[in-house]
This record gives C-alpha cells, structure tokens and sequence, in this order.
C-alpha cells in the first residue's frame, strides 16, 4: 500500500545563505544519526523544494512520522560549520493547502 | 517570555523590563543557582527569592537535588548539560516525589542536546529519557526550554515539543510541557507569595 505523507514547510536560518544541497544533506545526515537507517527509511524525507533567494522549503515525510521528522530538523544546528537553525512554518497533508496557509 | 540572570547581573533586571513594558510584553524574571551544596542552596535562595519570578536550581550532585527538590522556593530542578556530570546526579524517585509534592518541575535544555557531540548527543537522551519517565510516574511537571544563547538556538515550542516527543512522551505531554506547564511555573510565584504572607501572618 502506497504510504500517507505529510508536507512541511521550513525555513532555514543560518550564518550563510545555504544551498539545496546543504540543506537536504544536513537533513538527511541528522535523521539517520538520530533514528538510524530503520528509521530513516520509515520517515524517508524528501525534500520537495527548496527557494535559496529566500531559504524556505517544502519537505515530504510519511504522515506517521511527523513529529520525528520535526524533531530531527530541530537538531540541526550547523551546516559547514555555521550555525544554523530550522524552523517549521506550515505543515498540511497537500502541497496545495501548504501554499493556502502560507497566504492566509 | 522569560528572561535568564545570573546572580551577578541582576541590576539589568530593571532594564530589560522596562524594555519589555515599552513593547507590551509581560516579562518574567528568572534565576539560576549553582551551589556547592544544599545549605550555599538555602544561602542562595535567602538572597535571591524574592528578587526574581523564576528560581532554578542547577543539581550537579545529590546534597543540592535533594535540597532544592525539598524546597518549596525552587520552581525548576535542571541538571548539568555535560552527559557525565549529569549521570553522576542521577534524578531518582525520592526527589521526583519531593519536586511533585512541592509543585517543583523538572526543566529539560534542549540546547544541552545541541553542545553535546553526537555520541554525547545519545548519552544524553539516555539520561533525558530515564529522568523524563522518573517525573511522568511521580507526577512531576517537566518543562522543555531551549536555552538559546543567541538566534541559531532558539526553537519553536511545538519543535521543543516533537523534541520530547523523541524522549517518550505522548503527545499531550508534549504539548504541555512548552504550553500549561511554564504557565504554572511562572504562576507559582504569586500562590508562593500568598502562602509566605499567610504565614508571616500566622507567626
């Protein structure tokens, strides 16, 4: 059966403005260093997009997780030696509504 | 919003609030004592409660833990962010039963999870889960602050939540730790008050 996701929509903080890359990267390290690769593939992130003018962007994890998936991006405090920090600005069940709240 | 002092810098107090009131924010003051043993903590508490909203005792071994969870003028019982430190302290039962008697709450720093390394970083959620479960069987309210330094530490209350989340708690519990929970703290001071005048009364 296909899994349920839920999308989550961020904003990145740091000393620099970072990349796609950095951001997945420290994303994906964090999660598996604190779930482990089990965990990692049930709370499999994705990340949907990624605006590096304004930092923000759209993260996918399955619905169940959700709060491991917050809790993982909450740990990330530095990308390349800067410090950093995520914070969670929307969370919804479609990437539609995702960009409804935003506006609202 | 609470404000932390160090008992060195309390002529600031009067400053930040008046920086607070000019923006319409309520402020809470707060303090964090770090004695050598339970009776510097009874010292400390003498010169500072009366000063400050918000009284923690920082508990790096059992004498001070024992004392601030047995009096009724610490609010908050915080242990030290080193891993090493902190399991050397050990929150047992007994204070867990204490703290819950005297309405005292466990604090739980998330920035202690951000200084530690990544082996560190495990020791700690260890230690974190096993005085988490402590205070959840002995009805001790927890709290989860981020004890930001600066901006890059500061974390949203439902990502402090999601934070406990990965320590046991159901949700609910999570929800209060960064909501009900420090409103009671910071309500404590006014029935402590209340009761301290009763009994300067009664005497």
């Amino acid at each position: 059966m296909r899994p349920r996701y839920r999308y989550i929509q961020f904003r990145v903080v740091s000393q620099k403005r970072r990349s796609r890359s950095e951001v997945f990267e420290a994303i994906q390290r964090t999660t598996v260093s604190t779930y482990g690769v089990s965990g990692f593939a049930e709370i499999l992130p994705t990340l949907q997009s990624f605006d590096e003018d304004t930092q923000e962007g759209t993260l996918r994890c399955t619905r169940l997780r959700v709060v491991e998936m917050r809790a993982s991006l909450s740990l990330i405090h530095e990308i390349r030696g800067d410090k950093t920090a995520f914070h969670v600005t929307g969370l919804s069940g479609t990437i539609k509504a995702l960009g409804v709240h935003q506006k609202t | 919003m609470a404000v932390e002092f160090g008992p060195g810098s309390m002529n600031q107090t009067g400053k930040v609030e008046e920086i607070c009131n000019g923006l319409d924010l309520e402020v809470s003051t707060r303090v964090d004592l770090d004695p050598r043993d339970g009776g510097s903590l009874q010292n400390m508490l003498r010169h500072h409660r009366g000063r400050f909203d918000i009284v923690a005792g920082v508990c790096r071994n059992h004498s001070v833990a024992r004392q601030a969870a047995l009096d009724p003028r610490v609010d908050l019982l915080e242990f030290p962010h080193d891993p090493r430190e902190r399991k050397l302290v050990n929150f047992s039962n007994k204070e867990a039963e204490l703290a819950a008697n005297r309405s005292c709450a466990l604090e739980l720093d998330f920035s202690a999870m951000l200084r530690a390394d990544e082996i560190g970083q495990a020791r700690l959620l260890s230690i974190m889960r096993t005085e988490l479960s402590i205070a959840l069987d002995n009805d001790v309210r927890v709290i989860v602050t981020s004890g930001a330094g600066d901006l890059y530490g500061l974390r949203a209350p439902r990502d402090l939540a999601s934070f406990l989340g990965l320590l046991g708690a159901n949700w609910q519990t999570c929800l209060d730790a960064v909501s009900t929970s420090p409103l009671q703290v910071v309500a404590r001071k006014n029935t402590l008050i209340a009761r301290l005048d009763r009994d300067r009364d009664t005497r």
